[in-house]
């Protein structure tokens, strides 16, 4: 009865130990994690931004005045005239 | 028990409550003071400034769009050598160094000290490794296509309750674009690092809703382009071009010259903010004997063969002689000449035989007097009076476009009736809404009304087409292609009288007529060359007329 009591105390010793060890530890993980955290943001928001940057130089890319302008300077001229093709006459009249 | 124990044993009692009741004290008395103070120091509450949705044309090209900008602000307690910093940010962002040693001369933790700056300064910025100095960011409107349709998009400004949208689409359609403002709560540690348990708890935030025009960007451009050519050619003060789709009411493009920069619209002058095609009323003259003579044909009153028994000579009416735009006057001329040489007389007698209270009744049907109520903000209107405010002489000025006042957008919305069967739409520039869930709300065409009949309509359109084919402006028509239109050459009233040597020159008209793909007024204002509509608008409009066609690939069919 003596030796089942002691071994008892002796098992809820070391589970508390045990646990006690665990907490800290997973604590100590987690800890850390806010700096994780942040550098994690900082680079989506680093990311972020040069996506907006590239959007911008895109958009001025695509914008019809500047391809405007890069087409008069590489040699593109305004069509002034237009030929016009009229009806063509029918291959067989009728009598 | 003896005295020193009974003392012991009291005094550690009397330690016991004290200790308890000022445990009692900090814990429940003072729980919530001191449950906040703790949430004051380990939580941040950040306030998430919704992105404002952005203005793209029918291909969904970002008319109006965001760009990322910086607030460049300062710790003045940081910084020890305040002139040096000075010196350095002054130098950088190209501002006065006075108002730059103000903010850091401030007792403050944080000075702002420039808004609205690019990324490459803030890059500048950083290598100068300047103390003291941070950067937060920002988003301001962008416009990728320069100061292209500033009219229409209208520009944002900030005023106390922070950002807001003023004039044109921007001012209309505010409150959609400009989104729901919302908190973010985040638990930092002791030294200020992100918790996991509870991040970035974003509250109510919700970006504005993205409009997609109507507005054709190559349509535009080329509008945009040929009215500043025209305009500069005829030596005019200005222009406005508006295309409309007169099946949809859909507007195609709409511009005005002179412009403003939305981008830095406080460098312009006030009155350049207002759109004129919707907010300026002018007497539209000869233009405007399209919805006249429509009305005359629509009531049988007249019919394209009718002939006009006053034409042969001017006529005088309240005193007042009123006579042709050349003085030249054709005897016996049928509706259809009447429209061809632009003849006053013989729209005087059209509405002699309509009657005013008629008359009336079909302008008010054709939107004459009331607001079009085209999404833009700024659209005016003037109430056409009652008949029995007309006299004799208005009633006869009235029938070639003299003596009443329209807005552009209400003479081409009225106009475009004729190319759709008689129907009326209601224009609008905003084709569908997106909303930051992906949903899509779809902007459907309304008629607003018949004013004539599809008959009428058809008539009318083959009378129009004569007038370009056979009138003063058929030099200028592109060939092979039906054109239904008429000139207009309104004189500008100043101080009771018209002025003789300034107009309002204007053409107005659809393309192709037999199935039309678009409908176009061209104004412009006060040419000096030629004071014609024919010699100035009308060319204008077939040069925007001969690109549209061929950029919708329509053919010739002449």
């Amino acid at each position: 009865m003596r030796k089942k009591s002691t071994v008892f105390m002796a098992i809820v010793i070391a589970s508390v130990v045990v646990f006690s060890i665990g907490q800290v530890a997973v604590a100590n993980s987690l800890s850390t994690t806010g700096i994780t955290l942040s550098k994690i943001e900082k680079e989506i928001n680093a990311y972020s931004l040069e996506n907006s940057l590239l959007k911008e130089k895109l958009l001025v890319k695509e914008s019809l005045q500047y391809i405007a302008s890069e087409a008069a300077t590489i040699g593109f001229a305004e069509v002034k005239s237009q030929i016009i093709i009229g009806s063509s006459l029918p291959i067989a009249i009728k009598p | 028990m003896t005295a020193r124990l009974r003392f012991t044993f009291i005094f550690i009692i009397f330690c016991f409550f004290g200790i308890t009741s000022r445990l009692f004290y900090w814990q429940v008395v003072k729980a919530e003071d001191l449950s906040r103070l703790g949430q004051s120091q380990y939580d941040t509450f950040i306030k998430l400034t919704p992105k404002r949705g952005e203005i793209k044309t029918s291909d969904r090209f970002s008319l109006v769009a965001n760009k990322v900008s910086f607030l460049v602000f300062a710790n003045p307690k940081e910084i020890k050598d305040k002139k040096k910093t000075a010196d350095t940010l002054s130098s950088i962002l190209h501002t006065d160094i006075a108002s730059v040693s103000g903010f850091l001369s401030l007792d403050r933790f944080w000075v702002p000290i420039k808004s609205g700056v690019d990324n490459a300064t803030k890059q500048t910025i950083e290598q100068a490794k300047v103390d003291g100095v941070g950067f937060e960011q920002q988003s301001i409107r962008f416009y990728p296509e320069g100061s292209m349709s500033a009219h229409l998009t209208g520009f944002v400004g900030e005023d106390d309750g922070g950002f807001k949208g003023y004039f044109g689409l921007e001012g209309y359609y505010d409150r959609q674009l400009r989104g729901k403002a919302g908190i973010a709560v985040q638990i930092k540690d002791a030294l200020g690092r992100p918790i996991l348990s509870k991040m970035n708890d974003k509250t109510g935030v919700i970006d504005g809703r993205n409009l997609v025009l109507s507005i054709d960007r190559v349509v535009q451009f080329t509008a945009e382009k040929r009215l500043k050519d025209g305009v500069e050619k005829y030596q005019a003060a200005g222009g406005m071009v508006g295309i409309m789709d007169p099946k949809t009411g859909n507007i195609l493009a709409m511009v005005s010259y002179p412009s403003f920069d939305q981008q830095e619209f406080w460098k312009f002058d006030e009155g350049l903010y207002k759109n004129p095609f919707i907010s300026n009323l002018y007497e539209p003259g000869s233009t405007f004997k399209s919805m006249v003579m429509a009305a005359g044909i629509d009531s049988s009153v007249v019919k394209p063969e009718t002939k006009c028994p006053i034409c042969a000579k001017s006529i005088s009416i309240g005193g007042y002689e009123i006579r042709t735009w050349n003085d030249r006057y054709y005897p016996n001329s049928t509706m259809v000449d009447v429209i061809k040489h632009s003849d006053n007389i013989g729209m005087v007698y059209v509405g002699s035989q309509l009657g005013i209270n008629r008359l009336l009744s079909y302008l008010h049907k054709f939107g004459i007097g009331a607001q079009t109520g085209i999404d833009l903000q700024g659209e005016v209107a003037q109430e056409l009076r009652g008949a029995d405010r007309w006299y004799p002489l208005d009633a006869a000025t009235l029938t070639f476009g003299q003596g009443i006042s329209v807005t552009p957008i209400q003479l081409l919305d009225a106009f475009s009736a004729i190319a759709n069967d008689g129907k009326r739409m209601e224009p609008h520039v905003v084709a569908k809404i997106e909303t930051p869930d992906d949903q899509t709300i779809l902007i459907p065409p309304k008629v607003l009304e018949q004013p004539i009949s599809p008959t009428t309509a058809k008539v009318m359109t083959e009378i129009l087409v004569n007038a370009v084919s056979n009138g003063e402006a058929k030099w200028a028509k592109p060939k092979g292609y039906r054109i239904a239109g008429k000139t207009g050459t309104a004189q500008i009233p100043i101080a009771g009288h018209y002025d003789p040597n300034k107009t309002i020159a204007s053409f107005i008209g659809f393309a192709p007529a037999d199935n039309p793909k678009f409908a176009m007024l061209v104004i412009v204002d006060r040419p000096t060359t030629s004071i014609y509509g024919s010699e100035t608008a009308a060319p204008i409009f077939f040069d925007i007329a001969k690109d549209l066609l061929t950029y919708y690939s329509i053919s010739p069919t002449e």
